[in-house]
């Protein structure tokens, strides 16, 4: 079942950015850094964790959930340091994505040749 | 390229199909629902009798399909599964059921979860307890990494 | 949109032309990619987090950092072979909004520049597309939390 729905939340959502790139002729850039912020927006009115329970991965792995995880770590901290939480707690809970983006750029422009 | 896609979405389109939860009429002739439990044995290591108790209470509940718990002196972990489509709910009802919970057995340190790696453990345990293979240390001890587990954040 | 009364004659003649002559996009058929796309990558992502709870330590909570980790060094291979670009073309938004459209950007990017160097050529231009999405990513989630904790705290919602 899990199978299912993540297919289809995470094809959805995918649809909503093709909508942008082509409806809206917005570059990849602008519709990834929306994306982003609509994802913060939706777990500010705690929207997205429940969607996440139901989706699984169709929820956690679009970028979409990049901004759901930093309001979370920052909401996560605000609760234990008051409102200095909210700048000290960001990355708490999301570092894998950048991490990982970044170590495996690094090692690719290592190993691999450009083209053209 | 395009054939493989219709293979993948035949295929999903079948995973998403799945047998309904058997339903049983009781003696009003209502449909329950069949709830996936097995009740402890009290003469396990530690006394069972709470959780077997709170096993009677949430099976009654709407929605929950699936009902695993265990108790220490002090501890009782439990962990539940809901009907697929209400998952939308499933925090509100789990923050619900702990505050029941802890009405009911206000001397216990009570914990709900739905997360499935802390499901497959705890059914692990109770398997163990049913065939005698936990001390009370050792059953202890599982109890309060299961409750650490399940707090973990990253 | 330029305003039109602000063109001269020849001017609005090109912007005619020119929007008579832009190629049409299938919107239609290139949603249905990218549905088909995204949403195969995100059930990829769902086995691979579903292994991690069954053999590793991981709740599901826990199992989206792994996930992601090995979705982006899938990625990396990919883009190493350029299957991913030519994945992109076919599909669109299916492989830009996944996490893997993100590390696809990063790393094409530092392999692209690495004639120019470590420093000024694939450290400088790694975080080309990731830069904006980390930047207002972070601000809003700032603005997000501190709106809420303000609510929270002030209102006692």
């Amino acid at each position: 079942m899990i199978f299912f729905w993540a297919f289809v939340v995470g094809g959805l959502i995918c649809v909503i950015g093709q909508i942008m790139f082509d409806v809206f002729k917005l570059t990849p850039a602008h519709t990834l850094t929306i994306l982003v912020i609509f994802g913060a927006i939706l777990d500010g009115f705690g929207l997205y964790e429940p969607l996440i329970d139901f989706a699984g991965a169709g929820a956690t792995v679009p970028i979409t959930s990049f901004g759901n995880a930093l309001v979370h770590g920052a909401m996560a901290e605000a609760e234990k340091h008051g409102l200095i939480g909210v700048i000290t707690g960001i990355f708490e809970v999301t570092s894998a994505g950048i991490s990982a983006a970044i170590i495996f750029g690094v090692i690719g422009a290592l190993l691999f040749k450009p083209k053209g | 390229m395009k054939r493989c896609f219709f293979i993948v979405i035949c295929l999903l389109i079948f995973s998403g199909c799945q047998e309904e939860p058997r339903t049983t009429p009781d003696n009003r002739g209502n449909q329950s629902l069949d709830v996936d439990l097995t009740k402890l044995s009290t003469q396990s290591p530690i006394d069972q009798t709470y959780a077997n108790e709170a096993k009677d209470y949430l099976k009654n509940i709407e929605d929950i399909t699936a009902i695993q718990a265990v108790n220490t002196n002090d501890q009782m972990m439990i962990t539940i599964e809901i009907d697929y489509l209400k998952r939308f709910e499933l925090e509100t009802k789990r923050k619900e059921l702990v505050k029941q919970l802890k009405e009911t057995f206000p001397h216990l340190e009570v914990f709900v979860s739905t997360d499935q790696k802390i499901i497959l453990e705890l059914e692990q345990v109770e398997q163990a307890l049913q065939q005698n293979q936990l001390s009370k240390t050792e059953l202890e001890k599982k109890i309060k990494e299961l409750m650490d587990l399940a707090k973990e954040e990253t | 949109m330029t305003n039109k009364e602000n063109l001269s004659p020849e001017a609005q003649e090109y912007q005619a032309f020119q929007q008579q002559r832009e190629t049409k996009r299938p919107v239609l058929l290139n949603c249905l990619k990218a549905f088909l796309v995204g949403g195969t990558i995100c059930c990829i992502g769902q086995v691979i987090a579903t292994l991690y709870i069954y053999f590793f330590p991981f709740t599901e909570r826990t199992a989206g950092n792994p996930t992601s980790a090995t979705i982006i060094f899938i990625t990396m291979i990919l883009t190493g072979f350029g299957i991913y670009d030519r994945l992109g073309q076919f599909a669109g938004a299916g492989t830009a909004v996944p996490v893997s459209g993100f590390a696809n950007a990063v790393i094409s990017s530092a392999i692209e520049h690495r004639t120019e160097g470590f420093i000024l050529g694939v450290g400088t231009n790694m975080l080309k597309l990731a830069g904006p999405v980390i930047v207002y990513g972070v601000f809003s989630a700032f603005i997000i939390a501190l709106i809420k904790t303000i609510l929270i705290t002030w209102g006692g919602f």
